[in-house]
This record gives structure tokens, sequence and C-alpha cells, in this order.
């Protein structure tokens, strides 16, 4: 009977350390019920984007799930070294998961944000290679050829009519 | 009688319409060439086809349409109706090559945002668009905020004679110097000066943020574009927010002031009377109406936010709206969690707009303020001796009457203003949107802010992004060129 109790015990504990951990939520599911994670410990998922950014007491980042962005406060500048590639024209930055706490309103920033606990690379971003298809390439040179051409037909009236 | 067009009126009208088209092709040279410097080959090949397609189109209509007619009024005010238009069209073609818009409708409605200098966006994964794509987006709104007809203005020399035709048909009232050409070179004059200011003023904010010279330099010409003029279009998704800056916060700010005020006022600052600020009646009107509306935005906020937080995300809002720029610097669903007294102050500020002859569109502070003193007049009027002969004045620049003439234009502009902001809405209410976000976005379009209540995405009826290119369009040119030239267009069928 007693390690029939012990294991309730145990388990018990067990599915409360579960239910105090970062709640995982969608960055869209976050910004829809804002009031619902306030102060509470999420860990949302995304694409770094940009660059970082210093302020006076650490560091931002940007994530996005490509409609929604959250802005991620951190202190510690080594937790972001591991980031390759942050995204932008030509790149697909590194996918992200950071956990820490979400604040609606901060107090400290006056704005919606994520101060960072724990930051892991979920999977590497990757180069997007600027390919240009043949089609786009010859339609340019076709309509600059035509275009040219009518510049002359232009040039040529014009002189015409200054003789007039 | 209303003037009937003939052959030789459209030859006129085309012949000008492909001048403008001509220089709106040099500028696509602008992101060609920062697509070479950024080594970006499908934008170069983007913007080499736009190019070559306005040029085409530009040399086309000034060679087999001469001028065969004086050029008047009318020609003007058609031109800038229809070229607006051709500007947005033609504009948008790289964008929609870039693959980052759904339907060349929504490049469209891109471009005519930028041109129009409203800020509303269409554009799908902004965080990876190209550095000449968007240098093209922050560009439209340069060439839109300073008057595409006012940089050919200064430029050509056969138009001088209906000059102010160009320069009332792009929804500027006042002269700045006696003719109008000289106006337009002192504008852009205003503008290249306070350009060098934000650049090194964004610059300084955004290096020492971290990002990288050339990213600071890019970003900082693209914001300093949109906040003179009003525009409030952003190279990232996030728009201001994505700085986390709040000295950006507060220089983006001033930049959206500087660009909301009338241009006459900073000529008359620059050259004449710096005292005027204090005196003049479009600033009395600016400084009550941010005063009214901050108070009701602040007491919307009281029990959510503190000062600071209010500060930032109202008085921010309030002043992008009133400025017509559009910036913000609120993180996702950021206006919707505005309750429904903030979001009609914004709205009223959205209405109202900055001064005549500047980038924003919307009522515009002289008019309203001469609403608001005419209501004064007729209540000490009612208070005077029956045959008491009374005459108000304001001061603008210099003391001047109230004439009934003012008086007349300030409330036909204020009624179209009115009943565009409406019709608008209530296509939104009848596409099944709630009312008080379909008014805000109407008005937002209408008045050329470009502050979203949400309903502005890809995903959004057809019909409903062609209602807001119309209002930007009718906005920007503040109506009386477009029905002009709807009464131009009505007049052949009578012939």
């Amino acid at each position: 009977m007693m390690k029939i109790f012990k294991l309730i015990f145990y388990l018990g504990i067990v599915f409360l350390s579960f239910n105090a951990q970062a709640q995982s939520v969608s960055l869209s599911e976050l910004f829809s019920r804002v009031g619902d994670f306030d102060a509470k410990e999420i860990e949302v998922y995304g694409e770094v984007i940009g660059s970082p950014l210093k302020s006076d007491k650490g560091i931002w980042i940007n994530i996005s799930s490509g409609n929604n962005h959250l802005g991620v406060f951190l202190i510690d500048e080594k937790k972001i070294k591991d980031i390759t590639h942050w995204g932008g024209y030509g790149q697909k930055g590194d996918f992200i998961k950071v956990k820490g706490t979400f604040n609606a309103n901060c107090p400290l920033h006056q704005t919606s944000d994520l101060h960072l606990n724990q930051l892991e690379i979920i999977s590497s971003g990757v180069k997007t290679y600027d390919l240009v298809s043949d089609l786009k390439r010859n339609l340019a040179i076709f309509l600059l050829l035509i275009c040219l051409t009518m510049s002359l037909i232009y040039f040529i009236k014009e002189r015409h009519r200054s003789k007039k | 009688m209303i003037i009937s067009p003939d052959k030789k009126d459209f030859s006129v009208i085309l012949n000008m319409l492909g001048k403008l088209i001509l220089g709106l092709s040099f500028f696509m040279l602008i992101p060609l060439i920062v697509a070479l410097f950024k080594n970006e080959s499908s934008p170069f090949y983007d913007f080499l086809i736009g190019f070559s397609i306005s040029a085409f189109i530009g040399f086309g209509l000034t060679a087999f349409f001469p001028i065969k007619k004086e050029i008047g009024w009318v020609h003007a005010f058609f031109t800038v109706s229809i070229g607006w238009l051709a500007f947005s069209l033609l504009g948008a073609v790289p964008l929609y090559l870039s693959s980052h818009f759904r339907s060349f409708i929504d490049a469209w409605f891109e471009a005519m945002s930028g041109f129009a200098t409203t800020g509303l966006v269409l554009v799908q994964d902004l965080d990876h668009l190209s550095y000449a794509h968007n240098m093209w987006r922050h560009l439209t709104m340069f060439i839109g905020g300073q008057g595409i007809i006012l940089a050919s203005l200064s430029i050509l020399t056969r138009a001088r004679s209906v000059a102010l035709g160009f320069y009332v048909g792009e929804a500027r009232q006042e002269k700045i110097l006696p003719n109008v050409i000289g106006t337009a070179r002192f504008i852009w004059k205003v503008s290249f000066i306070y350009m060098i200011l934000g650049l090194i003023t964004f610059f300084i904010i955004l290096y020492r943020q971290g990002l990288k010279i050339d990213t600071s330099l890019f970003h900082s010409l693209w914001l300093f574009f949109a906040a003179f003029d009003t525009g409030g279009f952003a190279p990232q998704a996030q728009n201001i927010a994505f700085y986390h800056s709040f000295p950006l916060e507060i220089a983006t700010m001033i930049f959206m002031i500087f660009g909301a005020i009338n241009f006459n006022l900073h000529f008359w600052l620059w050259h004449k009377n710096k005292k005027e600020i204090f005196r003049n009646f479009e600033i009395r009107t600016f400084v009550f109406s941010i005063i009214f509306l901050t108070i009701f935005l602040y007491i919307s906020f009281k029990h959510n936010f503190s000062s600071l937080a209010a500060f930032r995300q109202g008085f921010y809002q309030l002043i992008s709206a009133h400025s017509g720029c559009g910036f913000s610097n609120l993180a996702d669903a950021g206006l919707n969690r505005f309750s429904s007294l903030g979001l009609i102050m914004v709205i009223f500020a959205m209405m109202i707009g900055g001064g005549v002859c500047s980038t924003t569109g919307g009522i515009k502070l002289m008019r309203l303020g001469i609403i608001f003193k005419t209501m004064f007049i007729e209540v000490k009027r009612w208070m005077m001796p029956f045959k008491a002969v009374y005459k108000d004045r304001l001061h603008h620049l210099q003391e001047l009457i109230l004439s009934d003439k003012r008086i007349k234009e300030a409330y036909v502009f204020f009624f179209f203003f009115i009943f565009t902001y409406i019709a608008g809405a209530i296509v939104g209410i009848v596409l099944g949107y709630p009312p008080l976000h379909s008014l805000f976005e109407s008005v937002s379009a209408t008045a050329n802010v470009g502050l979203s209540a949400g309903i502005t995405n890809v995903d959004m009826p057809l019909l409903l992004k062609l209602v807001y290119i119309f209002q930007m369009w009718a906005g920007r040119l503040e109506f009386i060129s477009i029905f002009v030239s709807l009464g131009f267009v009505i007049s052949l069928f009578r012939k």
C-alpha cells in the first residue's frame, strides 16, 4: 500500500513539474491570446531575422514565423553566438527555439516582448541563390532593345520638328 | 460652359504624360544601380524590365503625340490624374516581378500606396525582400511625396505657363515664391537639406545599434523617405518596432512632424520670421488638436499602461496618424489592443492630417481650423447687434481675412473627405468587417496614413483592394483634378 502511495506521490511531482515547464506556443497563437500568456514562461519557434541590435542593457533579436514577429531581449551575448544565418534577402535565417518570459506589456521596454532564458538552434539557415530564369533575362534584353529603338525614333522626330 | 476636348487636347495630355513617364523610368535606374551594387541579379532584371517598359511608353507617347495646342489648366489636371494611375501601374511592374506579391493587383496596391505616401502594405515576406526592391518601395514615397509633377516642373520648360495647374492638381494650394517653378525648386532644396539631417541622425542611431555600415545607410535613407514624406513604409515587416529603439522613435517623430508642416511655413522660418511658428494658424490648430486627442487617448490607456508605455505606444501612434506617416512601433496585433476610444482618437488624428502644401493627406489643419473658427463666428454674430458687420481674421504667414471663399473651400474639401471616409467604411462593413475597423482602414487609405487595424492583408477581397487603391489616389490628389478629368471625359460623350 505504501508503495502505491509513493508511486502516486512521485507521479504527482512529475506531473506538476511538467506543467510548470515553459508552454510551447506558436507566434500566431501568442498574439491572438496575448493576455493568456502575459508574464508566463513560454517557448516559441521562429526564423531569426535581420541582425542583432544592441541596446543600453542588452541585445534584441527578432524572430518571425512569416506572418507574426516577436522581439526577444537578452543580456548575455554568448547565447546568440551560435547563430550563423540571419534572415534577409538571399538568406534564410536559422530556425530557433526561444524560451523565456513573455510580457504583453513589458515594464522595461514598453512593448510586447520575450525575455530570453534559453535559446536553441533547431536548424541552420541557408543561402538562397539568386537565380534568374532565361525567360526573365531574354524578356529584359528584348524590352531594352525595343526601348532603345523607340528612343531613336523619338530623337529623329524631335530633330525633324526642331528643323521645321 | 464646360470645355469639350478634341484630338489636339488628348495629344497635349499624352505628350505631357509621356514626359512624366520618362522621368519615372529614370528614377527606376536608382534601384537598378542598387541591385548592381548589392549583387542582386534577379532584381536587376526586374528593374531593367520596368525601366524598359516605362521608357518605351514615355518615348512613344512623346514622339507620336506632339503638342499642337497651348497647354491649359484642364490638360494639367487631366495629366496629373491619369499620371498617378500610370505611375502606380508602371511602378508595380518591378515589384510584381519580385515574386513577393500574390497578384499584380497586390503589387499595384503597394505601388499606389507608395506614390500616394500611404504606407498600407500587401508585400509578402518583406524581411527577405531585396535591397533594390526596398529602395524602389521607399523611393516611390519620396517621388510621390515631393510630387512627381513637381519634380518635372522644376526641370521642364514648356509647361511653365500652366505650372500652377500642375501644382494645384497635385493638391498643393499655396505658392511659396511668386513663380511656381521657384516654389518647386525650393521644396526640393528644403527636402534635400532635411534628407542630409535625417540621414545623419538615423545613421548614428542605427550604427550604434550594431547594424553594418551599408545596412545602416540604406535603412537611414529609407526611414527618412518614409518619415519626411509621411509615407510609413519600412524595410522590415515589424516596421519601426523592429529596431526596439526609443531614440529612433523620437527621431522619426521629429521628421514626421517636419514632413507634416506646410512647406510655406518652412520657407518663412528659414528666410523670414522664426516667431511665425508661435503665431501660425495651422500650428496652433495642430497643437490644440494634439492636446485634445492626447488627453482622450491617455484616458483610454490609463488602466493598462504606464506613462512611458502610453507615450511610446499611444502618443507615437497619434503623431504618426496626425502627420499621415503611418509608422508603427507596436508589436504584432498592437492596434487591436487599443480600446474603442483609443482607436477613435487615432481615427480623428488620421482624418485631420497635417498642413496644406505638405506631404500629408486628410482634411488638413487649415481647413479644420477655419471650420471651427466659422462656428465661433456664427455664435458671435448672434450675440452682436443686428446691423453689425463682423470680419474675422487668421494669422497664416500674414494677417488674412476669413473670406467667404476660404470658408466655402474649407467646407467643400471637408465634405469630400468625410464622404469618402464613410463610403469606404460602408464597403468594408458590407464585406463583413467590423464597423470601427472598416472606418479606421477607410480613413487610413483616404488620408494616406497607412496604419492598419488588420483589414489590409493579402486575403482581403479584391473589391476592397480596388476601393482602397481608389481612395489612396483620390485622397492624394484631393479629388479636384480627378473630378475635372471625369468631367472632361463625360463631355466627350455629350458631343
